[in-house]
C-alpha cells in the first residue's frame, strides 16, 4: 500500500461504487399512516427500475420498428430485390416528406412556447381556436381521507403521511384567483412584473386539450429536465418531431411514442433518447387528481 | 436491465437506423398502411382518468432556477423550549439543504419582509408571486407527546394548487433528519430525482491521533468514527446498500481489507491473504469487490467475492496497477496505471479486456470516481506544477472540464449519488480538508475542519 496509491501516496478507493443504486427501501417510509394516494410516491419504485422503465419503452419503440421493417421483407421480398432497391431509393428521396405523415390521429392544439416578449401577441389567438372548456371549478384538492390515526408509536420522523387538507379554513384560493380557463393560462395577466420572465419556456399552463393539468411549473421543470438531455441534431429549423409519452404519479414515462416522424432518423432517435434520459419526470403534483398525464412533445 | 456492450449498441443502432430507412420508402409506396401501428394508444381527451393530453414544445433554450418562497415556519400551539430549539434547528435545516441544491433561488423570510401578508392564503399566494416567485414552501410545526411534528407543503402560485404535503414526526433530536427528508422529497418534486441530504460521506481522519475510518453527514454535520484500530485506517468504500463500508487497515501489521457493517459495529477481514491488498471498490450488485494487490512489488488489479473468496487477478503489467473504481454499470473498471508512463486512468471491462486509456490531461492521473450515470470520470490530475486539481472527463467524448484550481492541492474526487456535486481532498498549508463542489463547477464549500481528512466516498442514496 505504499507508493502507487493516490497522487500522494495515500490510497484511496473507488468511490462510484453503487452510487447509482437507489434503493426504495431507504427511508423507511413503508408505514403510511392514513396515506392518500398521492403520496404513496414516496416510495416510488426505484430510480434504477424507472430508468430501466423507460429502457423498456424505448426497446419496444425500437422493436416496433424493426418489426415494421420485418413486415417491409415479409411482403416485398418474394417480389425480387429489384423492386426493393427502387422502393428503397424512392423512399430516401421521398421519405423525409411521406414518412412525415403521422401514423395515428392524435387531436391537439399546438401550445405555443414562444419566446417570452412574444407570447402577449401571439398566443390569445391561438387559444380561441378552441371553444372554452366549461367553467367548471379547477378540481379542488378533496378533504383528504383525513389521516388516519397514525401509528401511535411511530420511531421513524420520516413517516410521510398524507395531512388534512383544512379545506373549512383555507379554501384553495384557485376557485377565485385563477382565471377561470386554467387551460388558456394566458401570462402575464396576473400582474406578475417579473414572474417568470427569464424563464427558458413561456407559462404553458395546461395543454388546451387537459384544462385540468394547470401546473405551469411542472412543465417548465419537464422541459427542462428533457432540454438538457437533448441536443438538437444540425438539421434545418423546419424539422421536428413528436413524440407521446404518459407520466404517471410518480414520474415514471411511459409508453414512448414516435407520433410524428421527422423524416429523418437520427432526429428521432435523439428525441426519444432524450426523453429516455430525462426520465423519470418529477412526481405529478399532488393536487392534480388524474393517474397520469398524457404529453404530446414536438420536439422542434 | 442487461445492456449490450457499447460497440453492439451502435451497431444495433445502426441497424435500427437502415431498417427505419427501409420503412419510411416502404411506407411510401404501399398505399395503405398494413397495420397501424400498434401504438398504446393515447388516451384520447376527455376519457376519465387519464385527463387528456397535453402538447408541448420543446425549443433549444436556457437553464433556470425556480424561484421558491420560503417564509418562516408556523408554530401551532405552544411548544416547550426543547422543541422550539428542536424546531429552529429544523427550519434551518431545511433550509439549508434546499439552497445547497442550487435547484432553487429561494426569497427567505427577510426577502419576503415587503409583502403585505395578511394570512389570507390566496391573498398571500399572490404577494409571494408579485415578488416573482414560482412555488411557495410552507411549514407548521407542533408538539405532540413530546415529539416535533412538521407539516410541510409546497404549492404553485399560479394555480394556487398543491404540489406536495408531508407530515414527519421523531424526537427532538431527529430534527435535521425530518428537515432532510423533507428536503428531499421537495427536491424530488421539481427535479424527479431525490435530493441527497440523507446521504453520508466517509472518509479517514487523524484527528485522534489515529487514522480512523469516519463518517459524516452530506454536509459536514454529525461527524462520528465508525473503526477504533488505533492504528492507521484509510480508503473507505461504502457498499452500494449502504450497509457497510470496506476500507483498508494496518492493524494487523500489513494492510488489508477489512469491511465494518454499519448496524452492528461489527467488523470483518475481506481480503487479507498475500502481503499487500488495498483500495477496495464494491461492485454495483454488493457481491464483489475489486481492489489492489501488490505481488512482490509490482502491485495488479484483482476482484473477488464480498467474503474475499475467488480472487482473480484482471491485470498483467510490468507498471503498477491500482485504485480500482467499479463502474456504476457493473461492466467496466477504471484505474490508474503507469504502464504508460506516466500514471494514467484507464478503463477495461470487468473481465480484464477491452483495455483503453480515459485520462488525457496532466502529467499524473489518478483516482479515477465513476459518475452516477457512468458517461463521465473524475479524477486527480497533475496540472500546476506539483499540484493536482480536480477534472472531469466525458468517458465517450474525452472532453475535459477543470472542477479546481488555486490554491491547494487537489486530489480523491467523489460523486454525490445525484451526480450534481463532487466531494474531494483538498491539501494547503499542509493540512487536507473535505470540500464540495458543484458538479457543473462553482465555488468549493469546505465541509471538514478538525485534523486532517482524506479520501471522501459518497454513499449511494440508501447510505443513510
Amino acid at each position: 500500500m505504499t507508493p502507487p496509491t493516490g497522487p500522494r501516496g495515500g490510497p484511496r478507493s473507488g468511490p462510484a461504487s453503487g452510487s447509482h443504486g437507489d434503493s426504495g427501501s431507504q427511508r423507511g417510509s413503508g408505514s403510511h399512516g392514513g396515506v392518500g394516494p398521492h403520496d404513496r410516491t414516496v416510495i416510488a419504485p426505484t430510480t434504477a427500475a424507472r430508468r430501466a422503465e423507460t429502457h423498456d419503452s424505448l426497446d419496444r419503440l425500437l422493436d416496433l420498428r424493426r418489426h415494421r421493417g420485418g413486415w417491409g421483407r415479409r411482403v416485398w421480398g418474394g417480389t425480387g430485390a429489384a423492386l426493393l432497391h427502387v422502393v428503397v431509393i424512392g423512399g430516401a428521396v421521398l421519405g423525409p416528406q411521406l414518412f412525415a405523415k403521422p401514423p395515428q390521429p392524435v387531436e391537439y392544439v399546438p401550445v405555443q412556447l414562444v419566446p417570452a416578449p412574444a407570447r402577449g401577441v401571439a398566443r390569445p389567438a391561438r387559444v380561441r381556436e378552441k371553444p372554452a372548456p366549461e367553467p367548471t371549478a379547477p378540481p379542488l384538492p378533496e378533504p383528504e381521507p383525513s389521516a388516519a390515526p397514525e401509528p401511535s408509536v411511530a420511531p421513524d420522523p420520516e413517516e410521510p403521511t398524507e395531512k388534512p387538507e383544512r379545506s373549512t379554513a383555507e379554501p384553495a384560493p384557485s376557485p377565485s384567483a385563477a382565471p377561470p380557463q386554467p387551460a388558456t393560462a394566458l401570462p402575464g395577466a396576473q400582474g406578475a412584473p417579473n414572474g417568470r420572465a427569464d424563464s427558458p419556456f413561456t407559462a404553458t399552463v395546461g395543454g388546451v386539450d387537459n384544462p385540468t393539468f394547470t401546473y405551469g411549473y411542472y412543465l417548465d421543470r419537464m422541459l427542462l429536465l428533457i432540454r438538457a438531455q437533448w441536443v438538437r441534431p444540425p438539421l434545418g429549423s423546419g424539422v421536428e418531431a413528436t413524440v407521446h409519452f404518459r407520466i404517471l404519479r410518480d414520474g415514471t414515462v411511459q409508453a414512448i411514442e414516435l407520433v410524428s416522424s421527422s423524416g429523418y432518423n437520427s432526429f428521432d432517435l435523439a428525441a426519444l433518447r432524450a426523453l429516455q434520459a430525462a426520465a423519470p419526470l418529477p412526481p405529478l403534483p399532488r393536487s392534480y387528481r388524474e393517474g397520469e398525464l398524457g404529453v404530446n412533445l414536438i420536439f422542434r | 436491465m442487461k445492456r449490450a456492450p457499447l460497440h453492439l449498441r451502435s451497431l444495433r443502432r445502426g441497424a435500427v437506423a437502415f431498417v427505419g430507412l427501409v420503412v419510411a420508402a416502404l411506407s411510401a409506396v404501399q398505399a395503405p398502411p398494413p397495420a397501424a401501428p400498434p401504438a398504446p394508444s393515447p388516451a384520447p381527451p376527455g376519457i376519465p382518468g387519464t385527463g387528456g393530453d397535453i402538447t408541448l414544445e420543446l425549443r433549444p433554450g436556457q437553464e433556470s432556477q425556480l424561484k421558491l418562497a420560503a417564509p418562516a415556519f408556523k408554530v401551532r400551539g405552544v411548544l416547550s423550549p426543547a422543541a422550539r430549539q428542536a424546531g429552529a434547528l429544523l427550519e434551518q435545516s431545511v433550509r439549508t439543504d434546499l439552497e445547497h441544491t442550487g435547484i432553487f433561488v429561494i426569497q427567505g423570510p427577510a426577502e419576503l419582509a415587503a409583502a403585505q401578508l395578511t394570512g389570507n392564503q390566496a391573498h398571500d399566494f399572490e404577494q409571494y408571486r408579485a415578488l416573482g416567485n414560482e412555488v411557495v414552501l410552507l411549514g407548521e410545526m407542533y408538539e405532540e407527546s413530546g415529539r416535533l411534528a412538521l407539516e410541510g407543503r409546497v404549492y404553485d402560485l399560479k394555480s394556487g394548487q398543491s404540489i406536495l404535503g408531508k407530515r414527519y414526526r421523531g424526537g427532538f433530536e431527529l430534527a435535521r433528519r425530518m428537515a432532510h427528508s423533507f428536503a428531499d422529497e421537495v427536491v424530488l418534486y421539481f427535479t424527479g430525482r431525490r435530493g441527497i441530504a440523507l446521504t453520508s460521506l466517509a472518509f479517514y481522519s487523524d484527528r485522534s491521533g489515529f487514522k480512523e475510518i469516519y463518517l459524516m453527514d452530506y454536509d459536514g454535520q454529525d461527524q462520528r468514527a465508525v473503526t477504533g484500530h488505533k492504528s492507521i485506517s484509510m480508503s473507505p468504500d461504502w457498499s452500494p446498500t449502504g450497509d457497510a463500508i470496506a476500507y483498508v487497515s494496518f492493524f494487523d501489521g500489513k494492510p488489508g481489507i477489512y469491511m465494518v457493517d454499519l448496524t452492528s459495529g461489527l467488523k470483518k477481514p475481506m481480503v487479507t491473504e498475500g502481503a499487500f491488498n488495498s483500495s477496495p471498490s464494491f461492485s454495483p450488485d454488493g457481491k464483489r469487490i475489486a481492489y489492489a494487490r501488490s505481488l512482490e512489488g509490482n502491485t495488479e488489479i484483482f476482484v473477488a467475492n464480498r467474503d474475499g473468496s475467488g480472487s482473480k487477478r484482471l491485470t498483467y503489467s510490468p507498471g503498477i496497477d491500482t485504485n480500482p473504481a467499479w463502474s456504476p454499470t457493473g461492466t467496466q473498471i477504471a484505474f490508474t496505471s503507469s504502464r504508460g508512463g506516466a500514471p494514467n486512468v484507464y478503463v477495461m471491462d470487468v473481465e480484464g479486456t477491452n483495455l483503453r486509456r480515459a485520462s488525457f490531461t496532466g502529467t499524473y492521473n489518478d483516482g479515477a470516481a465513476w459518475s452516477p450515470d457512468g458517461k463521465q470520470l473524475a479524477y486527480a490530475s497533475r496540472l500546476r506544477g506539483h499540484l493536482f486539481d480536480i477534472v472531469v472527463t466525458d468517458v465517450a467524448g474525452l472532453s475535459n472540464r477543470v472542477l479546481t484550481g488555486a490554491p491547494g492541492s487537489n486530489e480523491a474526487p467523489t460523486w454525490s449519488p445525484d451526480g450534481r456535486f463532487l466531494a474531494y481532498a483538498s491539501e494547503m498549508g499542509g493540512k487536507t480538508q473535505i470540500k464540495v463542489v458543484p458538479a457543473s463547477g462553482g465555488v468549493p464549500e469546505l465541509i471538514t475542519a478538525d485534523g486532517n481528512n482524506w479520501a471522501p466516498d459518497w454513499s449511494s442514496y440508501s447510505g443513510q
